[in-house]
């Protein structure tokens, strides 16, 4: 497995305190990560570590094996980012921004670029302050591939769309990555369109990374579980309870099934990944990170 | 990023062009259609008719001369409010750092190409206008200006006030982060700088001579007269204001000679002056000050963009 973002014992701190502390990832290459954790809890942090943007304060990134701020220019040629408000120069048009894009990247593909944006009819003549928000955002998209990267980072990048801009927006990176097999750390606080176009999940949660791995494996991992009104700490005896909820005559569990099955008198659904990810940003003291032997038989 | 720079600062080198080419145009119109009268005051003087010759230029071409003089005197603070604080703040303001710092060259390098075409260019124009204010000093009558009087619209000093400007208002707003406030630091800090150098600083680059007024100043006529004329007795101490009201009342009753009728009372009359063939050394001397100051806020700019995250 080849790793794409790798950091050991990662922490940021600014003069306000800490964006991020003592983060262990992993994110597999060839996949598509969600990053998701409320605002403020280092997502854009992260990116910008991982694109050298920043430099670490303790504990140290990797990308494709290349640290970010030694190796600035490897790691910069090689790796998309669309920033958080996909933030362009208004007054250029459409074709000027490619243009930059031509002359600052050394791998630069004017027709993966420019065809891309000719077959969603943005016109390239038109400034890029005139054309709409999924517009702009496509244009983000164009000007961050164009670059033939292996590694796209992408901060928020469907905040402030319309929901049908929006989902434009994401089936154009599905068909993209499947084409190209390139690397997705896509950053969000909202979890709902995710499910349908991420496979790897990462939630950060005040800092730290709270939960990592296969949002499949995940998925199969964690069950609602629906019982007549009972004692939590009989369930959590076998179970670990990320989020319980009870009211007079039932209790609903998300739990995280453990090494003894589920007592089959008790109803169990199984859970979206809205509603997992929600449960453990609702308690932080829950966290499901691969085992770290694991990790030396996988890496 | 040639490319980038033209196409992010067109608009603005668009408009320094057409503030400096009239300019120009403006100065070899003074200097051109002024020669005849300044002709007629410069035979004229000195003499019966020099004082009439030399209102006859000023009444003909002194709006014109203020005219240039004060767009001249402008234009360097122009640079750092219009050029050199929008640039890097109207990038964080935008959000847009972000973006061309990730793309396939280092922030370093983006930054040092910036700072170095752009002052480049403000330096170029500046030179130009600088020349220019050297022309329009020259196409005057000899007797009516000095060129200590116009000292801050030509030379390399002028060149180098439009550098350190550009400067201040990049360092400003690489500071500061916001367009407007950099605007205004860079507007009121060039002012300031450049009032601070020419009272506290200019008349001292070299320590000033000491004419002694009882004694013609020989070849001085374009000297830069420091401050008010002091009094001593024969032996150099300050004189007394009871011996000064002494020497005075005695020689204001005699002909002849005013300054030696003094020095025969006792009295000693110095006048502190910087001589007319310091003038470019002066001129040297403050450029380097403002090159070197400008060198320094660039320098820091560079180091705030360095930590910046």
């Amino acid at each position: 497995m080849t790793v794409a973002i790798r950091s050991a014992g990662l922490g940021k701190q600014y003069r306000s305190g800490w964006a991020l502390r003592d983060c262990n990832l992993q994110i597999p290459a060839g996949r598509i990560c969600a990053l998701v954790g409320p605002n403020g809890a280092g997502k854009t942090t992260l990116l910008r570590l991982a694109l050298g943007l920043l430099k670490p304060s303790t504990g140290d990134i990797s990308v494709f094996g290349w640290s970010p701020t030694t190796n600035a220019t490897l790691v910069l040629a090689r790796v998309g980012y669309v920033p958080q408000d996909r933030p362009l120069y208004r007054r250029f048009t459409v074709d000027e921004m490619l243009h930059l894009g031509r002359r600052l990247n050394p791998r630069w593909d004017q027709e993966v670029a420019a065809g891309r944006l000719r077959r969603l009819d943005i016109p390239l003549d038109r400034q890029v302050g005139q054309l709409s928000g999924g517009q702009q955002a496509q244009v983000s998209l164009a000007l961050a591939l164009g670059k033939r990267p292996d590694l796209l980072l992408l901060d928020e990048p469907v905040s402030n769309l319309d929901p049908l801009a929006r989902r434009q927006f994401l089936s154009e990176l599905v068909q993209v990555v499947a084409a190209d097999g390139l690397t997705v750390v896509l950053s969000s606080h909202v979890v709902a369109e995710l499910e349908r176009v991420c496979d790897h999940l990462v939630i950060l949660n005040s800092g730290r990374v709270q939960v990592m791995g296969e949002i499949e494996a995940l998925l199969e991992l964690h069950k609602l579980v629906i019982a007549p009104s009972l004692d939590p700490a009989q369930v959590a005896r076998d179970q670990t309870v990320v989020q319980a909820t009870h009211t007079e005559r039932q209790s609903a569990l998300l739990v995280k099934v453990g090494g003894k099955p589920v007592r089959s008198d008790w109803e169990t659904h199984s859970v979206s990944l809205e509603d997992m990810v929600l449960a453990y940003l609702g308690n932080p003291s829950v966290s499901t990170l691969p085992a770290p032997a694991l990790e030396e038989v996988a890496g | 990023m040639t490319w980038l720079i033209w196409r992010q600062h067109r608009l603005e080198g668009l408009v320094a062009t057409l503030l400096v080419v009239p300019t120009l145009v403006l100065v070899a119109v003074f200097f051109i259609t002024a020669q005849p009268l300044v002709h007629l005051a410069n035979t004229a003087c000195p003499g019966d008719s020099c004082s009439s010759a030399s209102q006859a230029f000023l009444d003909r071409f002194g709006t014109l001369r203020l005219v240039i003089k004060a767009i001249l005197i402008g234009l360097p603070a122009l640079a750092g409010v219009f050029i050199g604080a929008p640039l890097l703040a109207r990038e964080f303001e935008q959000g847009t750092d972000q973006l061309v710092w990730s793309q396939g060259i280092t922030r370093q390098r983006w930054l040092l190409a910036k700072l170095g075409l752009l002052s480049a260019a403000t330096v170029l124009l500046a030179i130009l206008l600088g020349v220019a204010g050297r022309i329009w000093f020259e196409a005057q009558p000899v007797l009516n200006s000095s060129q200590w009087q116009e000292y801050d619209i030509q030379g390399p000093a002028y060149a180098s006030y439009a550098f350190f400007s550009l400067a201040l208002g990049i360092a400003a707003g690489a500071a500061i982060g916001r367009t407007v406030p950099a605007m205004a630091v860079a507007l009121v800090g060039y002012v300031g700088v450049r009032l601070a150098i020419v009272f506290l600083a200019r008349p001292n680059f070299l320590p000033p001579l000491q004419w002694d007024v009882s004694t013609n100043l020989a070849g001085q006529l374009d000297a830069w007269m420091l401050g008010d004329q002091k009094h001593f007795d024969l032996q150099g101490h300050p004189l007394s204001d009871l011996s000064w009201q002494a020497a005075v009342n005695t020689c204001s009753q005699i002909q002849g000679p005013w300054g030696s009728c003094l020095r025969d009372h006792g009295a000693v009359v110095l006048q502190a002056y910087q001589p007319g063939d310091r003038f470019w050394l002066f001129q040297s001397i403050e450029a380097a000050v403002f090159v070197g100051l400008g060198i320094i806020l660039l320098g820091l700019t560079v180091w705030v963009i360095g930590r910046r995250s």
